[in-house]
């Protein structure tokens, strides 16, 4: 029977293996010749580690769902899913560009535990990001932002309001704050991000309309909406801690292996003609590597 | 030092927006009887699209039973006070299910005649040469009329089943589909049975829904085609529909779809309707309810969420019914002959 101790267990038992999961593709894919330390570059070298430098990496996250989709039910929901991201940082001389895709999976069940649903989450987002301050080892950056995205959520206990569903295409703005220190032998970096959409178009149900009646029989209805502040509103916040470990062998230190704890915290809200709302918190543990 | 306040500066603002949920997405109320009567209420007045039609005064409905509930009201209580207030909106496609019972309305088809007996066409007209094409029943009667019995809109027609119901019918003087005590289903299986029987795209009829909260906040009307299926298989002979009042929602859309077409007799008992699809939600308490919104319209964008009515009203006569004979199938087939 699903319900929050289910789910509890469910993640307790898989979050262990979920938040290394790329420490262990790592090893399997990649040997110490091609691991570049990400702080090495950044904290020791600025100038030449910003020159054409280029990150990949992979995560899957674990976190926390919360929603309420007026279109599928009136009750708040809130459960648990997982968040598989790949992302690609590159420092130019002129900015830092950034692409991102992940793709999000969650149930969520009502206070009575007896009614749920399940939520895919996709977003794909590309920035540029131009340095405008600096002081110190700290560093600001903003840019214009971009996003796709596409979000499902199913309740098979309902009638005709089963499918609860948005996509859209919107452009934002982002702003980034780095901060480098290091407290005693160790290098850190806090990076803090914040993006948000100002406009864009999407499509999602209208009011109470029965999705399985036009789709069994295929009659045009115009959905697409334009995405103003008022109707489209959320923000994406990210906030991680990058460090490096020494890799030993034979009690040498043969390489050091950066890691990044990230905390991300994704609110999304429609708010006619039916309200959405959504927050996804996700937690993730990830070893970086230079591709 | 200042570097550790910097990053338990970070831990604090982290924390902080995982707290934010909580104030971002408000929490529901409590779970009590007058909070469940509360959004019950307003979902319906919400999304409820047949007050006008059917002259109903929700506030009214409001002012009649809200005071039928107080905090200690009982889960049995505060049933029989919900589905009262529901079947004030006298709608079959409305309903309340708890774990304990679950309530709906019958007054489309309970308060008269059945019209149909399905011992009678089991032992007196289905013989042992009849012929089950999923999900029909089918029959020759007297020699070149079919009868196709067709029980729930919820059984899944497939192209496949049409072209054997086509191939092996296709020579008959007419048709004859029984859709007694069909009470409804998939609107999908009305398109796959009709794609076969039209020969040039046809508006059939309309859909209209809710654009928003407010009784007015109707969309325009969406016309409902049927496009004929590309298979050369297809019957344009002649058809007679047999109905009664427990032909209900995607049947009853049915019905009234088919008498559009020149060629289709609909005979029997005025339809029980249900013009409206039903749509789901929950209360705060776990049960779950259904009532009409999106809107199913005739051609000229009219409800039927009253029923059809027949081009030929007959009902089944007692003597026949005591005789095993079926009224309303022999004038059917007479009407083919």
């Amino acid at each position: 029977m699903l319900n929050r101790k289910t789910l509890v267990i469910f993640w307790f038992r898989w979050g262990a293996l979920l938040l290394f999961p790329t420490a262990l593709l790592a090893q399997s894919e990649k040997s110490d010749n091609f691991q570049t330390p990400l702080l090495e570059k950044i904290i020791l070298d600025p100038v030449y580690a910003r020159e054409h430098s280029d990150y990949r990496f992979r995560t899957v996250e674990i976190g926390t769902l919360t929603l309420r989709d007026a279109y599928i039910s009136p009750l708040r929901l809130e459960g648990s899913g997982f968040k598989l991201s790949f992302n690609h940082l590159r420092y130019t001389p002129q900015a830092l560009k950034e692409f991102n895709t992940s793709i999000f999976s969650g149930i969520a069940i009502d206070r009575a535990e007896d009614f749920n649903l399940m939520m895919l989450n996709f977003g794909s987002n590309y920035s540029w990001q131009f340095p405008f301050w600096q002081k110190g080892t700290w560093k600001a950056y903003a840019g214009p932002w971009a996003q796709g995205y596409g979000n499902l959520r199913f309740a098979l206990q309902n009638v005709n309001n089963i499918l609860g569903y948005d996509a859209g295409l919107e452009l934002g703005a982002t702003g980034r704050l780095e901060y480098k220190f290091k407290p005693g032998r160790k290098e850190f970096m806090l990076t803090q991000q914040l993006s948000l959409p100002v406009i864009g178009a999407f499509v999602r149900p209208l009011y109470t309309f029965s999705g399985p009646i036009l789709g069994e029989t295929d009659q045009e209805v115009s959905i697409v909406q334009v995405g103003t502040l008022n109707r489209r509103f959320g923000w994406v916040y990210k906030a991680s801690l990058d460090f490096y470990r020494n890799r030993k062998h034979k009690r040498q230190i043969v390489a050091q292996v950066p890691y990044r704890i990230s905390y991300t915290f994704q609110y999304d809200q429609f708010s006619k003609p039916n309200s959405f709302q959504s927050v996804i918190q996700t937690l993730t543990f990830s070893k970086i590597l230079k591709y | 030092m200042k570097k550790l306040h910097h990053i338990l500066l970070l831990v604090g603002f982290v924390l902080s927006f995982s707290a934010c949920s909580e104030l971002l997405i408000e929490a529901d109320p409590a779970d009590n009887p007058v909070e469940n009567f509360e959004l019950l209420w307003r979902e319906v007045d919400a999304k409820y699209t047949l007050f006008e039609f059917k002259n109903i005064d929700w506030q009214a409905v409001y002012q009649k039973y809200r005071p039928q509930v107080n905090e200690k009201t009982t889960d049995e209580a505060l049933f029989n006070v919900l589905s009262a207030m529901l079947n004030e909106l006298k709608d079959g496609h409305v309903s309340l299910i708890a774990p304990f019972n679950a309530a709906s309305n019958r007054s489309w088809f309970f308060n008269y005649p059945p019209n149909y007996n399905a011992n009678i066409i089991d032992r007196n007209y289905l013989k042992e040469d009849r012929r089950i094409i999923l999900p029909f029943r089918t029959q020759w009667v007297d020699s070149s009329v079919a009868y196709i019995r067709y029980s729930s809109f919820s059984d899944g027609v497939s192209g496949e089943s049409m072209n054997e119901l086509i191939k092996y019918y296709g020579r008959a003087k007419g048709w004859i589909i029984d859709m007694r005590d069909n009470t409804g289903g998939s609107l999908g299986n009305v398109d796959a049975i009709m794609r076969r029987l039209v020969s040039a795209k046809t508006k059939v009829g309309a859909v209209q829904y809710k654009i928003g909260p407010g009784s007015n906040d109707l969309s325009k009307f969406f016309p409902y085609y049927i496009e004929p299926s590309e298979s050369a298989s297809k019957y344009l002979g002649k058809i007679v529909v047999l109905t009664n009042r427990k032909v209900y929602s995607a049947a009853n859309f049915f019905t009234s779809a088919m008498s559009v077409l020149n060629n289709v007799t609909i005979l029997g008992d005025q339809t029980g309707g249900g013009g409206g699809a039903p749509y789901s939600g929950q209360l705060l308490n776990g049960w779950s309810y259904t009532f009409s919104t999106t809107l199913l319209l005739t051609v000229d964008n009219q409800h039927i969420e009253n029923g059809v009515t027949p081009d030929i009203k007959l009902d089944l006569a007692p003597a026949d019914e005591a005789k095993g004979v079926d009224t309303i199938l022999e004038r059917a087939i007479l009407l083919l002959r």
